[in-house]
């Protein structure tokens, strides 16, 4: 569903991301782990070409990224990202931030996106939260409003960049919820996250990155309880 | 009273002045908004040649006075052209040209003012990058820019008064007929300041009244 070949990104002089290659397969969750600054984030964000690679090739059911051209709008209404910090649209209420897209996009009409709507809010537990504004929100509703507005593209991927880094300790249990949810309905997802529990619960696969580089992937078990390279070992036991 | 007296006495030269003031300002405004709206986004697109453009012609228009900037449009346009123009289409130009560079440098600021996260995540969602300039990003920046825009407003009205100096017949100029008849130098200044404050200051609170509309979302 996603591979990614011989992905190179430069910033300026800095190489943040090295050789690249993974494959992600429909249904697959997969966690990407390691310390901050090792890539995981810039990848992700490749993924949905919020970023340019600088050299390889990413491609989505086949279709290489790069030489979309004017079709990376429909590419990406296959594919939902859900950022660190909600990015909800503070001047829509939260059920226009869910029902903008895909009525803007053409894919459904006002009513049908109104209902699907109101169908992700109920399973978010947020309905009466429709009418509000996202500024009088608390961030664990927020980033669910942000999954639910992601969903109503009905995406075929999701993309999670550190979901849950920006929440205060007691609201990382229900948006964590949601994401399992997700997980189990076999939607394929990637998962950029410091929630070792959760990688190692939910995540078919996890990868480890550090420096830019994949240092090593496994199942989420053997990851974890059996890792192989020394930079592995020495963060699992810094953030176990 | 004796003002108010002089006021209803050169009606006539005042009610024709505050006409062509009016008008002069609504239709710089108009023009210069939306070709301000134009540069700026020019000053943020990608190709460095129209960056350049729009960059200079803000630096230009900025840069030098608005007395000046009239004057080289009304003559210019004989010198140059042989064009014989008239002077209120002139101070049209010149007005709508001189506010466009303002407006641009705040539509930009405003643009800019928007976190990078509200783009990304329009794009992410599938719009396009027009779709996404226009739901997202432009209701924010011009809720975040509205002083800025009002504040720019309230200058092109005063502004407009360096239109009488190529002869329009605005505001200021009625004054300076009314100072010629009436032989007084202080009063009909007076009036006429009056009267700018008034346009102005309804301006203002209109722009406030705007400013409360859009802040539904605080």
């Amino acid at each position: 569903m996603i591979k990614v070949e011989n992905l190179n990104k430069f910033f300026n002089e800095k190489q943040v991301l090295k050789n690249i290659n993974m494959e992600v397969k429909e249904g697959e969750v997969v966690a990407l782990i390691g310390p901050s600054g090792s890539g995981k984030s810039t990848l992700i964000r490749c993924i949905d070409y919020l970023e340019e690679p600088t050299s390889g090739d990413i491609y989505i059911n086949g279709k290489n990224l790069a030489k979309s051209g004017k079709d990376i709008d429909k590419l990406r209404q296959n594919i939902g990202m859900v950022f660190q910090h909600f990015n909800l649209f503070p001047h829509k209420t939260v059920l226009e931030n869910i029902t903008l897209a895909p009525i803007l996009t053409g894919r459904m009409s006002k009513k049908e996106a109104e209902d699907k709507a109101i169908d992700l809010l109920k399973t978010m537990d947020l309905l009466d939260k429709k009418d509000s504004y996202p500024g009088s929100l608390s961030g664990g509703q927020k980033q669910r409003i942000a999954i639910a507005r992601s969903l109503a593209m009905e995406p075929k991927i999701m993309l999670f960049d550190e979901a849950t880094s920006a929440l205060d300790p007691e609201m990382v249990g229900e948006v964590l919820k949601v994401m399992k949810d997700l997980a189990v309905t076999g939607m394929t997802m990637v998962v950029v996250t410091h929630e070792m529990a959760f990688a190692k619960e939910v995540a078919d696969r996890v990868i480890f990155m550090a420096e830019g580089e994949i240092v090593e992937e496994n199942t989420a078990v053997e990851l974890f309880e059996n890792p192989q390279n020394p930079r592995t070992i020495e963060f699992l036991s810094k953030v176990l | 009273m004796e003002i108010l007296e002089l006021f209803v006495e050169y009606k006539q030269y005042y009610m024709i002045g505050i006409k062509t003031t009016i008008m002069l300002s609504l239709f710089s405004l108009i023009i210069g908004t939306s070709l301000g709206g134009l540069l700026s986004l020019l000053r943020l697109s990608k190709f460095r040649l129209l960056k350049a453009i729009s960059t200079a012609y803000i630096e230009v228009f900025r840069g030098t006075p608005m007395m000046v900037q009239i004057a080289l449009v009304y003559f210019g346009s004989y010198v140059l052209f042989g064009v014989d123009m008239n002077s209120f289409i002139a101070a049209l130009i010149a007005v709508s040209l001189n506010s466009a560079a303002y407006v641009a440098e705040i539509i930009r600021s405003g643009i800019q003012s928007v976190d990078k996260g509200q783009w990304e995540a329009s794009r992410s969602l599938g719009l396009s990058s027009s779709q996404t300039m226009k739901y997202i990003i432009l209701p924010q920046a011009i809720k975040n820019i509205l002083p800025a825009l009002g504040n720019e407003f309230v200058t092109l009205i005063k502004e407009t008064a360096v239109a009488s100096t190529i002869g329009v017949l605005d505001l200021m100029h009625a004054s300076k007929i009314v100072q010629s008849s009436s032989y007084k130098a202080f009063d009909p200044l007076v009036i006429v300041a009056a009267i700018y404050f008034v346009l102005t200051f309804s301006l203002s609170k209109l722009v406030g009244v705007l400013e409360r509309r859009l802040s539904y979302s605080d």
